[in-house]
């Protein structure tokens, strides 16, 4: 049987996520070589403007892409946490950051709460970047997708002027999870 | 001569780095693609090196060139994104060759822009789609089956879809290759978003009519996937599965007059909750972002119009043409709404063309380069020190508050629209015919999820609704009485606002608060655990303010303190920070305000809400108060001037409020609260004086001879008397001016006692009028009574608020200098005497006046009688404060110390007294235990030690005023 691998990155509008998810996508499909598919979809603002973009990776053709047995769950909001947490697999990983999420639903999974705004804002120096902080984080925990094809894909989604401030981003994401214990 | 590549490549070097997925691609099979055509004699069929104006044929030429479906799906994709970046390219030559051409009228070039953009593409990716279907699906198998385009439709960052399927054989093969085409087209081209099925029915990619009918019978579900069904138009496919679908399934959100209308309803209640929603979010100043600023809102909002009003079009352009004829009534409001709609789609494509595929811009700097080609592009051009940068995003703003104030007019109608058609309209009845509490929330469950309530609130406002609504909850038993309230609650979860309105609504009821606090305790509740429930007490008080401060105002101080605690939250977002802040100071003055200060406080917001957004910018209500004033003379009638003119009183009175409450110190205070309250009463005896005339049918020649003077404590410039002591002299003897300024005075009282403060006419009860006649006052002067000097101590402490200084002069002359100057030593010994007298009596009743700052020992009575001994023994005419300490401290060597220890004395004293009144109440008796803000305001660690300070002072200031008597008694 093939691998495949599901990520499913929430939030709310803003916050960057849908990016997030094609950028992980495309680095899989186009500078990796692997199947991959990428949906998103966003809430209604006036239930909290949410938003989620799921990413399937896989090494054989992806038949079913919707994620259902999640390996890697991100949340930015304690909304999107308490209503997604479920949907991660026995063993996976539930990623937080913890300026939004306060309360870890507890769960058969590992967890991982790290101040992912906050190191944008402080070591990168902008708020803005905290997704591509968590793209760092999540290229390093799992493993799936490579360095440097995360790094291709991201410089061919950003705006021109801003590459060094999103791979500055991208590698503290990186080193932050390699102080993971 | 470069090679076509590299052409192509300089050619697209402007467009974002997400262009260079195309490039890539067209890179590497170009070559391939030309040698296979060139092999089948085919090369110039095909459009290779500049905008085909017929794809379909030639992507058709070019998939059948290929040798082996890999080989066909490359050419496809190649050709393809070839042609999207030659198009891409043409359409931006030609927008910028159409704005040098238009001179000051770009939004027919940008409009054309958009649909010709929107257009081409529908093109292109039909095209795109059907050769891909081509490649992967066997139609002799598959289900029949419809793809629509949903959404803009403009968009580039990928092709949003929704496949409908028969629902018949082989669905799962259909879905896998759906899935297989849209794999191989985040490789190498555009990326398809299915939008509808992801949420409905068991397959992925597509869901049938039956999977459709079933997942929305029961409740409304996902409204903004109903917006993207409602927008969807053919691609390629079955048109006959189409038109059931639509009639099945789309039709119901339409209206239809006199049928059921209950999906209509519940589309209309989530789109436009969702509207108020992205109203009520702060425009940020650090970033845009172009769908939550203004596309969302706009296309919301003619989206639920459409259903309105039967408007079949999915364009949003063709939507708006429609809708300016078939609601004519707002046909400005449309076109409006199409300038912004325009300006803002352009920008918005324009960016993800050139920058990057995303939403939201960060103001930086590298956006701002980023944004000047945009701007280039679209036109702008720098002019004199403003950047075509900043002229676009200037304008950028103008359309968002274009947006915010066109769409209240729509969801106005919109109300309308659902007070008349609502399914509710039936049961909120006063004379409903079952339990209206019980069946109102099981009509409510199809409705869960949604927030556009307004039509439903305004019903409880009547009182005989809102009776019956709560005699049919209180007629269960308490079990099922709970279950109920724990249902109507469930409503905090999608709309706050709606909650908070309701609750609100309850509260101000005499019959609605127990209800109220049932309902409250548990909102709090709910709100504890509620997710990001910070960004949406954000969101409701930056749309409703005015709902939040009058919410607030039914709480008691453990709510009130909890609510603080809730929002003890870290925000990283600026804008809703400070919002957060300001929610917090709101709560705070609610918190700590007396009676007395919230009283003006709730008027004049209830008026004026959008004071209450700027409680923490002084400046800005100060310019907001001035700006009251100067609307009152431009009222129409007097009676509007008179309300213009208490507004501004109010709003004065709220400002220097918060100034206080802010720790600003007495002495600046006293003077801001003066100079508006002098300001109101010149004002209101002008305003007065003219509606008398008009009464008289002429005007009463005064001379000059009529003044106000402020007495007590208006007279000392001391803030927050809740009484204005006043002298209206008159010096002439004629009857009918007499009569006359006693009209005046008397419609001034009226008015001054609406702002709480009651005017106490000085000498009144001797006359049995208002207006005293000056020889009037000399006469009672010179009368032989022990008490005369308390007469004289009103006259002496006057102040003079309306009136010439020619009358000033004489008043000195006839009753100031003769009466109390000239007879100062046997005023003096009157005065001491009083302060020793009242001494020994407050020895007598300790308990009962030792702690009135006013009039216990040490306490300001004292201080105001020392200035008014000094002012007579020095002959001083100016108003009795503190100022005279210093100045006669400057001038006797020998009273300094005491006199500087009781300028200390009396300001604090006054700090005091202010504090007090706004945290505790408008009272002179200082309770220890509740001086706790007030220590916290005057930047003491607590109450006691402020308490301590209290007695402290008094005690100075009583030693210092015995050795100043003493000493004047020396001399």
């Amino acid at each position: 049987m093939g691998f495949r691998y599901e990520f499913r990155l929430s939030g709310s509008g803003g916050q960057g996520l849908i990016l997030a998810g094609k950028i992980l996508a495309e680095a899989a499909a186009i500078y990796d070589g692997k199947n991959a598919t990428q949906s998103q979809s966003y809430g209604p603002e006036a239930r909290g403007g949410s938003s989620r973009s799921e990413v399937i990776v896989s090494d054989e053709e992806i038949d079913y892409p919707k994620a259902v047995n999640i390996d890697l769950l991100l949340c930015f909001t304690q909304e999107a946490c308490d209503k997604y947490h479920q949907d991660v697999k026995e063993m996976g990983i539930l990623l937080v950051d913890e300026s939004y999420v306060t309360k870890i639903p507890k769960g058969k999974y590992k967890v991982y709460s790290v101040p992912i705004t906050e190191t944008a804002e402080t070591k990168v120096g902008k708020a803005l970047v905290a997704n591509i902080v968590a793209i760092g984080i999540i290229t390093q925990v799992t493993g799936v997708i490579s360095k440097e094809a995360v790094e291709a894909a991201i410089l061919s989604r950003v705006p021109k002027g801003t590459e060094d401030l999103n791979l500055k981003a991208f590698n503290t994401g990186i080193e932050m999870a390699q102080q993971f214990k | 001569m470069k090679d076509f590549l590299t052409q192509l490549k300089e050619q697209h070097a402007e467009f974002g780095n997400h262009y260079q997925k195309y490039l890539q691609t067209v890179q590497r099979n170009l070559d391939s693609l030309i040698q296979r055509l060139e092999e089948r004699k085919r090369r110039d069929a095909v459009h290779i090196l500049h905008p085909t104006y017929d794809f379909g044929t030639q992507l058709a030429i070019v998939a059948s060139s290929g040798n082996n479906r890999q080989e066909k799906l490359n050419f496809v994709n190649t050709f393809f994104s070839l042609q999207f970046l030659l198009m891409n390219r043409q359409a931006v030559d030609h927008l910028r060759m159409g704005v040098i051409a238009s001179g000051a009228n770009k939004f027919s070039v940008y409009k054309k822009f958009m649909i010709d953009a929107g257009n081409n593409f529908r093109m292109l990716t039909t095209h795109y789609i059907n050769q891909l279907l081509n490649l992967f699906v066997d139609e002799t198998s598959c289900p029949e089956f419809v793809i629509l385009g949903v959404g803009t439709k403009a968009d580039q960052d990928d092709i949003d879809v929704g496949i409908i399927d028969s629902g018949t054989r082989n669905r799962r093969e259909f879905n896998r290759a759906i899935s297989q085409i849209s794999q191989e087209m985040l490789k190498s081209a555009i990326t398809f978003h299915f939008h509808l099925s992801e949420h409905i029915g068991g397959q992925y990619y597509s869901a049938s009519v039956d999977e459709y009918k079933k997942a929305l019978k029961h409740q409304i579900g996902d409204y903004v996937i109903i917006n993207e069904m409602l927008s969807g138009a053919v691609i390629t496919g079955n048109k006959q599965l189409f038109e059931e679908y639509q009639k099945e399934i789309i039709e119901k959100y339409f209206y239809h007059p006199n049928r059921d209308n209950k999906h209509h309803e519940a589309y209309l209640r989530g789109i436009l909750g969702d509207v108020n929603s992205l109203l009520a979010r702060p425009i940020s100043s650090n970033h845009i972002n172009f769908k939550e600023d203004n596309l969302r809102i706009i296309k919301n909002i003619i989206c639920a119009q459409k259903t309105v009003f039967d408007v079949d079009k999915v364009n949003a352009w063709q939507i708006l043409d429609d809708l300016r004829k078939k609601d004519a009534k707002r046909f400005r409001e449309y076109g409006d709404l199409e300038r912004s709609l325009t300006f803002s789609e352009v920008f918005r494509y324009l960016y993800q063309l050139l920058v990057t595929q995303d939403e939201e811009v960060e103001l930086d700097i590298a956006s701002f380069k980023n944004i000047r080609r945009v701007a280039r592009t679209m036109g702008y051009t720098d002019l004199g020190k403003c950047h075509a940068e900043e002229h676009l995003l200037v304008h950028y703003y103008e359309h968002i508050q274009n947006v915010r104030n066109i769409v209240p007019t729509l969801l106005k109608d919109l109300k309308a629209h659902l007070e008349d058609n609502s399914i509710f309209v039936s049961i909120l009845d006063p004379d409903y015919g079952a339990n209206i509490a019980q069946d109102f929330l099981t009509k409510f469950k199809f409705f869960r999820g949604t927030s556009f309530w307004d039509d439903i609130l305004g019903d409880f406002e009547s009182e005989a609704l809102l009776n019956r609504f709560i005699s049919d909850l209180d007629a269960f038993p308490p079990a099922k009485r709970k279950k109920l309230i724990n249902g109507y609650i469930e409503w905090v979860r999608y709309d706050l606002y709606s909650s908070i309105k309701f609750l609100t609504t309850l509260g101000r009821t005499k019959i609605g608060h127990t209800l109220f606090v049932d309902l409250n305790k548990q909102l709090l509740e709910m709100l504890e655990e509620m997710p990001d429930v910070v960004r949406k007490m954000s969101y409701v008080f930056n749309r409703f303010p005015h709902l939040i401060n009058n919410y607030l105002s039914l709480n008691d101080d453990k709510t009130l303190e909890l609510y603080l605690k809730l929002l003890e939250t870290r925000i990283y977002e600026k804008e809703i920070a400070a919002i957060i802040d300001n929610l917090k100071s709101l709560i705070d003055i609610h918190l700590s305000s007396s009676v007395f200060y919230k009283r003006f406080f709730l008027r004049i917001t209830e008026r004026y809400p959008e004071a209450i957004q700027a409680i923490k910018n002084p400046e800005l209500l100060r310019e907001f108060g001035d700006g009251i004033y100067s609307d009152v003379q431009s009222m129409p009638t007097s009676k509007e001037k008179i309300e213009k003119l208490g507004d501004y009183y109010d709003f004065e009175m709220m400002r220097v409020g918060l100034r206080t409450l802010s720790g600003t110190t007495a002495d600046e205070i006293n003077t801001e609260y003066t100079e508006f309250s002098d300001r109101y009463i010149r004002t209101l005896f002008d305003i007065c004086r003219q509606e008398i005339d008009t009464q008289y049918a002429k005007r009463i020649i005064t001379d000059d001879l009529l003044a106000i003077f402020a007495a007590g404590g208006h007279a000392r410039e001391q803030a927050y008397d809740d009484d204005y002591d006043i002298i209206v002299l008159l010096n002439s003897d004629n009857q009918e001016v007499l009569s006359y300024c006693n009209k005046i005075i008397s419609k001034m009282n009226s008015e001054i006692i609406k702002r709480s403060t009651i005017p106490h006419h000085r000498f009144a009860d001797y006359f049995g009028r208002y207006v005293i006649l000056l020889k009037e006052v000399e006469r009672l002067l010179s009368e032989e009574r022990t008490d005369i000097f308390i007469e004289k101590s009103q006259i002496l402490g006057a102040r003079l608020v309306v009136g010439s200084h020619r009358f000033e002069k004489d008043f000195f002359d006839r009753v100031i200098r003769p009466y109390i100057l000239d007879q100062k030593d046997e005023y003096i010994r009157q005065m001491s005497e009083e302060i020793s007298s009242r001494h020994k009596a407050a020895g007598a009743q300790r308990t009962i006046i030792e702690d009135n700052i006013k009039e216990g020992v040490g306490g300001l009575r004292d201080l105001e009688m020392i200035l008014l001994i000094i002012k007579a023994e020095c002959g001083i005419m100016q108003p009795v404060n503190s100022k005279i300490f210093i100045e006669i401290a400057a001038k006797q060597e020998e009273l300094r110390e005491d006199l500087l220890r009781l300028s200390t004395g009396f300001n604090f004293l006054n700090n005091l007294r202010n504090s007090y009144r706004l945290t505790v109440g408008a009272t002179d008796m200082i309770m220890s235990a509740m001086l706790n803000t007030a220590a916290h305001i005057m930047r003491y660690q607590n109450g006691k030690q402020l308490y301590d300070e209290f007695n402290k002072t008094r005690g100075e200031v009583t030693h210092a005023i015995a050795n100043i008597l003493d000493k004047l008694k020396c001399d």
